[in-house]
């Protein structure tokens, strides 16, 4: 099910605010511009304009959580997450916030609490730091 | 700028070249230049447009109304064109850098805020942007923040007609 998850961070000035439209489904036969970021978890980017490190941040975001996903899960075999709309001003945008957007929709979606990841203010570099676990 | 004195100006551009009316026209714009500062704000073509006119309708989106209604700018044009190139990979198409001129004079007259300035900054914006929840009822006619780009120039639309647009 569709299902759209608004993150929010803001720390100075300015934060980070993304929304995100993704989708949970069964594993589908056919396994085209889709990657396995866990055991049993895929991930699929249906959006254009995306940078590689952005991709990397949105398969970690799913990875940090990947756990819980299993635990929550209500689809046997394994899942394709599948990100479907990405909406940001880039005033107010750091790509590492993708990984907590995904996060964030995946325990709104499969319903479970997710952790916060620690992040600070670098206000020097004018830059957000995050610290993922285990990454 | 009020109408009656647009319409002054553009009688006085539209006079013979060389002569007196073309002469004061070019002298007004010299004046004008040296005591206003340029700012640029990124723009589709629709939206272009609608500046050129009276600025309405505002968009209300909080992506691109998150302190109110009005005109969003950098300035300088290479944080403008920074902002484009971020919007443009993402597949909005058709965007413009449109650079607009601020008499000094209304701009030392407006009630402006720094928001990086104050001690709280997030407490601010949690308060009055739309984008972290609040509402835009700040009463503040210029904001300045500092942006992931660069310092976001914010001009409330009750002071549009202070901004000269080319």
């Amino acid at each position: 099910m569709l299902c759209t998850y608004h993150y929010r961070l803001i720390k100075a000035s300015w934060g980070i605010a993304v929304d995100i439209a993704a989708e949970a489904e069964p594993l589908p036969p056919v396994l085209e511009n889709i990657k396995k970021v866990d055991k049993d978890l895929w991930l699929g980017i249906d959006i254009d304009g995306l940078s590689h490190s952005e991709h990397e941040y949105l398969a970690l975001g799913l990875r940090l959580v990947a756990e819980e996903i299993r635990k929550a899960k209500q689809i046997s075999g394994p899942i394709l997450v599948r990100v479907l709309d990405l909406r940001f001003n880039p005033s107010d945008y750091q790509p590492e916030g993708l990984s907590g957007a995904i996060a964030g929709w995946a325990g709104q979606a499969f319903g479970f609490a997710v952790s916060d990841i620690p992040v600070t203010f670098d206000k020097q570099n004018n830059r957000y730091i995050f610290q993922f676990k285990g990454a | 700028m009020d109408s009656s004195f647009r319409s002054l100006l553009y009688w006085l551009r539209s006079g013979p070249k060389g002569g007196f009316r073309r002469k004061i026209a070019a002298w007004h714009l010299k004046r004008f230049r040296f005591n206003s500062t340029v700012f640029y704000t990124v723009q589709n073509t629709e939206d272009v447009l609608r500046l050129r006119g009276h600025g309405t309708p505002w968009p209300t989106d909080p992506t691109r109304a998150h302190l109110g209604g009005g005109v969003y700018a950098w300035g300088n044009r290479a944080d403008a064109q920074r902002y484009m190139n971020n919007l443009s990979r993402m597949g909005v198409t058709g965007l413009k850098i449109i650079p607009f001129r601020v008499s000094h004079q209304s701009l030392r007259s407006f009630r402006r805020l720094d928001v990086d300035a104050l001690a709280n900054p997030e407490a601010w914006m949690a308060r009055y942007s739309l984008l972290w929840g609040g509402t835009p009822e700040h009463s503040f006619e210029y904001i300045q923040r500092g942006t992931a780009i660069g310092v976001e120039h914010f001009f409330d639309q009750s002071i549009f007609r202070h901004l000269r647009f080319k």
